[in-house]
């Protein structure tokens, strides 16, 4: 009787040692590998990625970070087949992601979490927005009070104060460089949409020798730090966020109008993951994806209830969304695009420098 | 009363079922041409909305066309396509290109419409592209310039979705009140039925609860349809009771006619046991003799007349030959009759006697061969039994048309013209009390009935009373070809 149950006590520490290796021990072939090709700041996102991974411990996610139009390009050029070892789309640029869409690259998903995304931010139960981010104009503090400057609050302000400072903003005006940054374009064509400011923007933009960058991170590093003055037309996320870490930099909006932009994911019709897929995209859309993104990362969620405390308190109630839906590909037309961007080539003599998607 | 004769019949059909079925199919068969409809024209609809927001968007871009040098210019209209995003989720692709097939912009290769003339007006078609159904539109505009005209073709392509769903919508909200007026068709054609079926469960339930002595006419008042159903059941049930009074009134007949023989001959014997004298001991027991004798006639022309009736009753009938039934009978009776007077003769129709040996056919009647016997004897047992002595008795059968007749003439006293009618009945006799039975002719007028043959009584030429039966040969027609 003794030996049995010595024995037997001995078979039950080994089997609650297995158990332990199982729970602990997981093999890495198991890992589902989920490719996200996203234009995004990796520094942006890379906190949701890691509680998402947390959560789904079964999924490897391997992040591609590109910039808008590259991202376009590599998904027009993508092969039609799970080959192509893309699963997730994610762009700020919601005109590029329209366009991706009626091709007919996504696949649709449904489920309660995508049903609360608000009507502007949804298209064919394929494309979602998951983030609430308004353009901004960011100056430098420093520079604005030594000049006894007074913060423009509509865009025909901007435009006066541009006309009548132009010694001072002279080459101190940084925007994106619309033939390169998808996002930029999208932004000032909704601006040509919105307001018969634009052009009349553009030319006091010409003025003061406005200057353009790739990517909104160098020119809030520039306004920060002095050598530019005006950031116009950038991304209210980054914008926020960069504030948090140094005073230096204000971040202002419009009260005529401000648009508000949502990026957006869509799941790539040949995703070698489609599940896998599905979860990141039901996590980013859920509840708790949605605290993730506005406690953890530098964007702000656009569930109504949670963006609320992103956003700075009165700022204002000019929000005005992008809408997805075929509209955006007005723009997008060849013919157009190149028109447009000719009017802003020459006013900003910039020739010829933009690239078509 | 014999128990009622349970037949098996076919499988009952139920009326109401069959009438619901066939209204049913009706109904069904319109619903079906009501949905063909239905499909039809909800996609016609979708199709004529949609088509507007292609046109709409088709317009506005043509307006936006210029010729800029020799080159022609495109501004797409923001608004055009927002018109379009009014299908909301339905992809879009468009090709603007001039008369020369040359695009001038395009957001998808699209292959235009075949054999394609410019014009204003547009032309709309179904294709397949991107992996999906698409509806495309074709619109052109001549731009006029300094130096050269061009037509100018904008093409639309649109993916069906917000067209399929608006034609489900149209289709389903058409159907299902089609449908719902369907049910109420038939909830309205059930209780119709159940309606015009009502005198019938009416009429059930009368004859259902009726006592059997009950004979009064149905009540139902009934509608046209089936009035005549009722007057035939009133019809039966009027003859039922005619029936039953005939039978009650023979039973009570039968009753008086027995006890009154048994009472005479029960006072016969009587008188006799109280008769000192031999001699007049003697005659009593003679009268009772007779009148037993009388009795046992009567019962058993009671017995017969009931046999014959039970027998019309059961319709026990096979082909015979009359002639030889004829033949049979009178070997009994002239058996019997061998001492008397009576002189009988036979005369048969030569025809007949030729037939007969050719196709055994002429004589040929349908009938129950032990009823006719039984006729045969009560006419003749008449002749005798009226007749004088010397009484001269013909029988004779000849042909009429379709006909055979028996005939027989005796050289009694025959019977009034006047009391001829009356002699049918039961139990009319002209013959003295306590002789006739008055059923002889009453039995032969049964057995003429359960044959549909004729019987006539006549002045027969030995100035007696001819009796006459005459039954439908069943090779009437040959006769008539011969």
């Amino acid at each position: 009787m003794q030996k049995t149950k010595s024995g037997s006590s001995t078979l039950w520490l080994l089997s609650l040692l297995m158990l332990i290796c199982v729970l602990t021990n997981r093999p890495a072939s198991a890992q589902t590998k989920l490719h996200i090709h996203s234009a995004t700041d990796t520094t942006a996102i890379q906190n949701l990625i890691a509680r998402f991974e947390e959560l789904n411990r079964d999924i490897d996610v391997i992040y591609h970070e590109y910039n808008t139009n590259h991202l376009f390009d590599t998904l027009m050029r993508a092969p039609r087949s799970p080959d192509a070892k893309i699963d997730l789309v994610i762009s700020s640029a919601m005109d590029l992601q329209v366009k991706l869409v009626n091709e007919g690259l996504a696949s649709p998903y449904q489920s309660d979490a995508t049903s609360s995304v608000p009507g502007w931010a949804s298209w064919r139960d394929e494309l979602y927005g998951f983030t609430y981010e308004p353009l901004v104009l960011a100056y430098n503090r420093q520079a604005f009070e030594n000049n006894a400057l007074k913060l423009p609050s509509s865009h025909s302000d901007l435009a006066d104060l541009l006309g009548s400072n132009t010694e001072t903003f002279s080459g101190k005006v940084g925007t994106y460089d619309i033939n390169r940054a998808g996002s930029g374009y999208l932004f000032i064509t909704q601006d040509a949409i919105q307001s018969d400011q634009v052009f009349r923007l553009m030319e006091a933009l010409s003025r003061s020798q406005t200057r353009t960058y790739c990517c909104s991170s160098d020119i809030l590093d520039l306004v920060t730090e002095g050598k530019l003055i005006l950031g116009y037309n950038l991304i209210g996320s980054y914008a926020l966020e960069k504030q948090k870490q140094d005073e230096r930099l204000g971040v202002s909006l419009f009260q005529d109008y401000t648009i508000v932009l949502a990026r957006t994911a869509f799941i790539y019709k040949f995703a070698p993951n489609q599940a896998a897929a599905e979860r990141f995209l039901e996590f980013l859309l859920s509840r708790q994806g949605q605290s993730e993104i506005a406690s953890n990362s530098a964007l702000i969620p656009i569930a109504p209830e949670l963006r609320q405390s992103s956003l700075p308190e009165n700022w204002t109630s000019a929000y005005l969304p992008i809408k997805l839906g075929i509209g955006l590909l007005a723009y997008q037309d060849g013919m157009k695009r190149k028109h447009f961007l000719d009017i802003w080539n020459n006013a900003l003599r910039l020739q010829n420098k933009y690239t078509t998607p | 009363m014999s128990p009622p004769h349970i037949q098996k019949s076919p499988p009952q059909k139920s009326m109401r079922q069959r009438l619901l079925l066939g209204m049913a199919a009706g109904f069904l068969l319109i619903l079906a041409l009501l949905s063909i409809g239905f499909w039809s024209y909800a996609q016609q609809a979708a199709n004529a909305s949609y088509d507007r927001l292609l046109r709409g968007a088709a317009l506005s871009i043509l307006e936006r066309i210029y010729l800029s040098g020799d080159n022609v210019r495109v501004d797409i209209p923001y608004s055009s396509l927002e018109t379009l995003g009014l299908a909301k989720d339905d992809r879009i692709f468009y090709r603007i290109f001039t008369q020369d097939n040359v695009t001038i912009t395009a957001s998808h290769a699209l292959v235009p419409a075949i054999n394609y003339q410019p014009k204003e007006t547009p032309v709309y078609w179904e294709d397949w592209f991107s992996g999906e159904p698409v509806r495309f539109m074709q619109q052109a505009r001549l731009l006029t310039g300094n130096r050269k005209s061009v037509w100018v073709i904008v093409q639309l392509g649109q993916t069906r979705i917000a067209r399929n769903d608006m034609m489900q919508d149209f289709f389903w909200r058409g159907f299902i009140v089609a449908l719902f007026i369907t049910c109420v068709g038939l909830f309205f054609v059930w209780i119709g039925i159940n309606r015009a079926l009502h005198p019938l469960i009416d009429i059930e339930r009368d004859l259902r609860k009726r006592d059997i002595s009950d004979f009064t006419p149905l009540k139902a008042t009934p509608p046209r349809e089936v009035a005549s159903l009722i007057s035939s059941i009133n019809g039966f049930i009027f003859r039922l009771k005619n029936n039953l009074d005939n039978s009650q009134i023979f039973i009570a007949d039968v009753t008086h006619q027995i006890r009154t023989a048994l009472s005479a001959l029960q006072g016969q014997l009587e008188l006799a046991g109280e008769e000192l004298d031999p001699q007049n001991l003697q005659d009593r027991l003679e009268r009772a003799k007779k009148q037993s004798k009388h009795t046992i006639h009567l019962t058993n022309q009671l017995l017969s007349h009931a046999m014959v009736i039970h027998r019309a009753d059961h319709q026990v009938v096979s082909d015979l030959h009359l002639i030889s039934v004829l033949k049979g009978s009178l070997e009994h009776i002239i058996r019997d009759q061998v001492k008397s007077d009576i002189e009988f003769s036979l005369s048969i129709d030569p025809k007949l006697e030729r037939d007969k040996g050719v196709d055994h056919e002429a004589d040929l009647i349908t009938g129950d061969e032990i009823s006719i016997r039984e006729a045969i004897r009560n006419i003749i047992d008449n002749a005798i039994k009226h007749g004088p002595k010397d009484n001269q008795i013909d029988i004779s059968l000849f042909t009429s048309n379709d006909q055979i007749v028996l005939k027989v003439d005796d050289a009694g006293p025959g019977i009034p013209c006047a009391k001829r009618d009356k002699a049918i009945e039961r139990f009319y006799t002209t013959m003295p009390e306590g002789e006739g039975t008055g059923l002889g002719l009453s039995i032969v007028h049964q057995v003429a009935l359960s044959h549909t043959a004729k019987l006539s009584l006549s002045s027969s030429p030995n100035g007696g009373l001819g009796v006459s039966l005459s039954f439908t040969r069943k090779s009437g027609e040959q006769d008539a070809e011969n």
